[in-house]
């Protein structure tokens, strides 16, 4: 199915280093600005269906040696408000297992001061 | 549903096909402790006989027998239960048909506060079992004590004796005042992983006992059931701290702890990881995996459930065929039958990696 390019908000709604929920036609999406990039995620957790926008931007720690914490990915991990699920911006994928458990993650364009959402 | 075993074997030979039953916990113990005494320094023995020390260690409840034994396991000499190994052959081994047996002698000494005295004691008791147990019968494997207290100690012991070919096990107690996956032990698991020694973490121990949330049980009865809560702590433990990230060789059998809540705590591991990653990073894998991976429990005491296949269906969660090694514990009471205790709904291909199999790969049992 064809998608739709459906602005979700302008550009300077979202201050950089933030996340923000928007609703986008008939679905709830949550905006998360790095810069001039910006990830839309579905803004429902994967796990018990908590909103994600309610949760914390922040970063995750690498897995290292023992003993060792090693920050990483600052500014682009949502962490869920209910049970702390992590899960990346770019892609929606879920930390503790990307390749099978993600929330929907959708196309972003910045033009013109808004940014746009490929639903 | 399987997963991979790894191989270990300390003597380079081949698994024996023939072998079919294993007993992954059989008790041995010294007569008292001046059977030690040839194998103590001048100085130790002036030091126990001085003070009148008779066995480290004391028991916290009355038990429901003797010796917590068998009533038919005291030896007809008057030895204590586990004490006479013609009378243990005769009785136990041979009777059973028991091809390999893994032995653990339950003493104080590594409890002893006194790591000086605890390592002499813990060195004597694992010389006498090596010299009239583990090397008598070809079909003993055993356990060896280290002074725990004192890591440089323990590692000096292992370093001492965890390469003799009858040595496959160090003997660790579930009532322990510690979680084994503390950071402190590392440089003894270290060792442990050098000499490809299991850690055997076994039910009771000679420390208070602390096994339901702080607090002393009143009753033998309550401390024997919930033993099963510390076995899952130090589970916990050492998947949380890390210890099968930093020694990956490393494996740990958790004896007369019981089996069937193992899917649950594997159940709240996983979630709980799913939610606290970031504390404990260095967990890059789920802790369910790692414990399929390097952990083993015995069957004994095993539940006992009105329907016996839900003790299937238990198994069955527990998402692997490999995690069961059968156990008696002879001589103590809470003994199980080889001959009754897996329920006959079991396959007989899950029975054979129970009965067999599992505790084969696992030690490398030749």
């Amino acid at each position: 199915m064809k998608k739709k390019k459906i602005a979700a908000l302008d550009l300077d709604q979202i201050p950089d280093g933030t996340m923000q929920a928007v609703r986008v036609g008939r679905r709830n999406l949550l905006m998360v600005r790095q810069g001039h990039q910006v990830y839309a995620l579905r803004n429902i957790c994967a796990h018990q269906g908590a909103r994600i926008s309610d949760g914390v931007l922040t970063c995750t720690r690498r897995g290292g040696h023992v003993g060792e914490y090693v920050e990483e990915k600052a500014g682009r991990i949502i962490r869920c408000p209910w049970h702390n699920w992590e899960y990346d911006a770019v892609d929606g994928s879920a930390l503790h297992d990307p390749k099978h458990t993600r929330v929907a993650s959708y196309q972003t364009v910045v033009e013109d001061g808004k940014v746009w959402v490929m639903v | 549903m399987t997963t991979t075993t790894d191989q270990h074997d300390k003597t380079g030979m081949a698994p024996d096909s023939s072998i079919t039953l294993v007993d992954a916990d059989v008790h041995c113990q010294i007569r008292s402790i001046e059977d030690l005494m040839p194998y103590l320094p001048n100085v130790w023995q002036h030091y126990i006989h001085e003070s009148g020390l008779e066995n480290p260690g004391k028991s916290w409840y009355p038990k429901v027998k003797r010796s917590a034994s068998r009533d038919d396991a005291h030896p007809p000499n008057g030895a204590p239960p586990g004490s006479d190994l013609a009378f243990t052959q005769k009785q136990h081994l041979d009777y059973w048909k028991i091809d390999r047996a893994i032995m653990n002698p339950l003493y104080g000494a590594d409890f002893l506060y006194n790591a000086d005295l605890g390592a002499a004691l813990c060195a004597a008791y694992n010389d006498f079992m090596i010299e009239h147990w583990y090397e008598k019968d070809k079909r003993l494997y055993g356990s060896m004590m280290i002074p725990w207290r004192d890591a440089d100690l323990a590692v000096r012991e292992i370093e001492r004796i965890g390469s003799h070919p009858r040595i496959l096990q160090i003997i660790l107690h579930m009532t322990s005042e510690v979680l084994w996956g503390q950071r402190p032990f590392h440089p003894i698991w270290a060792a442990a992983e050098k000499h490809n020694l299991v850690l055997g973490i076994h039910w009771g121990g000679y420390a208070p006992p602390r096994a339901t949330g702080g607090a002393a049980p009143s009753f033998y009865m309550e401390f024997h059931t919930t033993e099963a809560l510390a076995a899952m702590a130090h589970i916990a433990s050492l998947v949380c701290e890390g210890v099968f990230q930093k020694f990956p060789g490393l494996k740990v059998a958790i004896i007369e702890g019981g089996m069937a809540w193992l899917p649950a705590l594997m159940w709240r591991l996983d979630k709980d990881w799913r939610g606290c990653r970031m504390e404990v990073p260095w967990l890059t894998e789920s802790p369910s995996k790692l414990i399929r991976r390097h952990i083993r429990l015995t069957t004994q005491p095993i539940e006992e459930p009105e329907n016996p296949k839900h003790l299937l269906e238990t198994i069955d969660h527990m998402g692997s065929d490999n995690m069961l090694l059968f156990a008696t514990d002879y001589p103590h009471w809470d003994f199980d039958s080889p001959a009754k205790a897996l329920p006959r709904q079991i396959p007989n291909t899950l029975q054979k990696r129970i009965f067999a199999d599992n505790a084969i790969d696992f030690y490398g049992l030749t």
